[in-house]
């Protein structure tokens, strides 16, 4: 079933087209991984699923329910539910790792500080970071850094998360850590997940299913097993590396 | 931008307001402006005297140069100088944290963890930069009398006592309280075009080097622009009062 969809979804910055007729559907619990090409417009799209961003034209609907009819109060409610790791991690440089975690916990308002520590702690642990609380951002490494933005991401228990090139400006064996640290959440936390990349491996690593983003649209939707197997020539030029097919800059 | 201002008021009404963000603005924006509003202020009474007292004194005119020297502070010349200062000093960095805080989606991010920016970013510091704004006006209007006053009485041979006696007699509550309230609306000014300048702010480093720019120069044009007609103001206030 369903539960996050975008159905013929355009953007367009000026007159540059970046998003025509986009249609996507994201079953609950699953880990979909989009793929495609440096600048197609990927975070585009994630910024226009989590209310970042609005789009020119087309629906979206999360839980069922389309955005465009609910109230703000309402929106803000659905939005809540979403964590997201954003590419360079994006945490905030003037606040302890400790409190960047917390950050999400503390807009809702309801916690005690003891409780607080307690979820901070146990989320940093999760991603296999302990007794760095009180260091500051610049003081961590990036793959430490995107850790920190994964334990923030996920602190409040969001039903939703979504993952802006998790692996991208990280080594391979760092790369490999970050994929089964989102493999394991998936399992230990079961939020439905998109995670856009243009890591194959990463793919490979992560997804349920694949999707290829390319002129403005995610074109071919496979599971992970028959996607890598694809004899579709856009799949093939993408995993081949080839610069001469359908895909074009 | 107004409907930035807008923004940061109604949720300031709405949900109040952060203590520890707010403290830390103050600090910022209080604290670290004192060497730099010391010095200008120092200097800008001492130069005062040096182009109105020689000539003054050939006039006969010894008796008003404490006067002189105390309306053009708490008139005009202090609430300039902290406005300058505060958009070199603080609106310049309020651009530039922001903006740096928007190219690396750290705007988003607070977005996303439910958090409103305006509410979290720009009301602290609106009410920072009004709340310090007087104050400092209040301390730049100390220092510039002072440096006025030696130079008066160590080069130009003013006497002391006659400094003073002019300085009380001609310089009234009101022209202090308008030179307060005026900077308090630059220091709105400084504080809203630094955030939203900031918020605006897109493509990287280079980006958030355009914004800080752009803030400073705005910033100093509304001020001065604002300044003229808070004087129009000013004086139709005084007229209607009967002060002359
Ligand atoms: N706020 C914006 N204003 C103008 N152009 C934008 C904006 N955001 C993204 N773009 C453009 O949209 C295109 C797709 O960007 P993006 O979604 O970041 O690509 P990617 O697939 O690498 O994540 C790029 O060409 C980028 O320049
Ligand atoms: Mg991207």
């Amino acid at each position: 079933m369903s539960i996050l969809s975008m159905t013929n979804i355009c953007k367009s910055f000026g007159d540059k087209v970046i998003l025509s007729n986009l249609s996507l559907s994201v079953n609950e619990g699953e880990t979909f991984v989009i793929l495609g090409p440096s600048g197609c417009g990927k975070s585009v799209t994630l910024r226009i699923l989590t209310g970042l961003m609005q789009a020119d034209s087309g629906t979206l609907s999360i839980d069922g329910k389309n955005m465009a009819e609910l109230s703000k109060s309402q929106k803000s409610v659905v939005f809540r539910s979403m964590g997201m790791l954003f590419q360079n991690a994006a945490l905030f440089d003037s606040m302890s790792v400790y409190e960047n975690v917390a950050y999400g916990l503390r807009q809702i308002g309801t916690f005690k500080e003891n409780e607080i520590r307690d979820t901070v702690l146990k989320n940093l642990s999760m991603v296999g970071l302990t007794s760095i609380e009180n260091l500051m951002p610049s003081e961590l490494s990036g793959g430490m850094k995107k850790r920190v933005g994964l334990a923030r991401a996920i602190a409040t228990r969001p039903r939703f998360i979504f993952y802006d090139e998790p692996t991208t400006g990280l080594d391979p064996i760092r790369a490999t850590e970050i994929d089964l640290l989102i493999r394991k959440l998936q399992n230990e936390l079961g939020a439905t997940a998109i995670v856009i990349t243009h890591d194959l491996k990463s793919a490979l690593h992560v997804a349920d299913r694949v999707g290829l983003h390319y002129g403005g649209q995610i074109q071919t939707v496979a599971n992970t097993n028959d996607f890598f197997k694809s004899s579709d020539p856009a799949i093939r030029q993408f995993l081949d590396g080839n610069p001469i097919g359908p895909i074009t800059a | 931008m107004t409907l930035l201002g807008l923004e940061s008021f109604i949720w300031g009404l709405r949900s109040g307001i952060k203590i520890p963000n707010l403290g830390r603005c103050l600090l910022s924006v209080g604290v670290q402006s004192l060497p730099i509003v010391s010095f200008t202020a120092l200097f800008t009474g001492m130069v005062l005297v040096v182009q109105v007292g020689n000539q003054f004194m050939n006039l006969g005119a010894e008796n008003i140069i404490g006067g002189v020297v105390g309306l053009s502070l708490t008139r005009e010349m202090s609430p300039l100088i902290v406005a300058f200062v505060l958009s070199a000093r603080i609106g310049s960095s309020m651009a530039a944290e922001i903006g740096t805080m928007k190219v690396t989606e750290q705007i988003d991010a607070m977005q996303i963890l439910g958090a409103n920016p305006v509410r979290e970013l720009v009301l602290p510091r609106i009410l920072a930069c009004m709340i310090f704004t007087p104050l400092l006006v209040i301390y730049s209007n100390a220092v510039g009398i002072f440096g006025g006053y030696i130079v008066a009485v160590y080069q130009i041979g003013v006497n002391p006592e006659l400094f003073f006696q002019s300085l009380t007699q001609m310089v009234a509550p009101h022209d202090f309280w308008s030179g307060l309230i005026k900077s308090s609306g630059f220091g709105f000014l400084v504080a809203i075009i630094g955030c939203h300048k900031g918020l605006q702010t897109q493509g990287g480093a280079k980006g958030v080097g355009t914004a800080t720019t752009e803030s400073v120069v705005l910033m100093i044009t509304s001020i001065l622009v604002s300044n003229y007609f808070f004087s129009l103001a000013f004086f139709a206030w005084m007229k209607w009062n009967g002060y002359f």
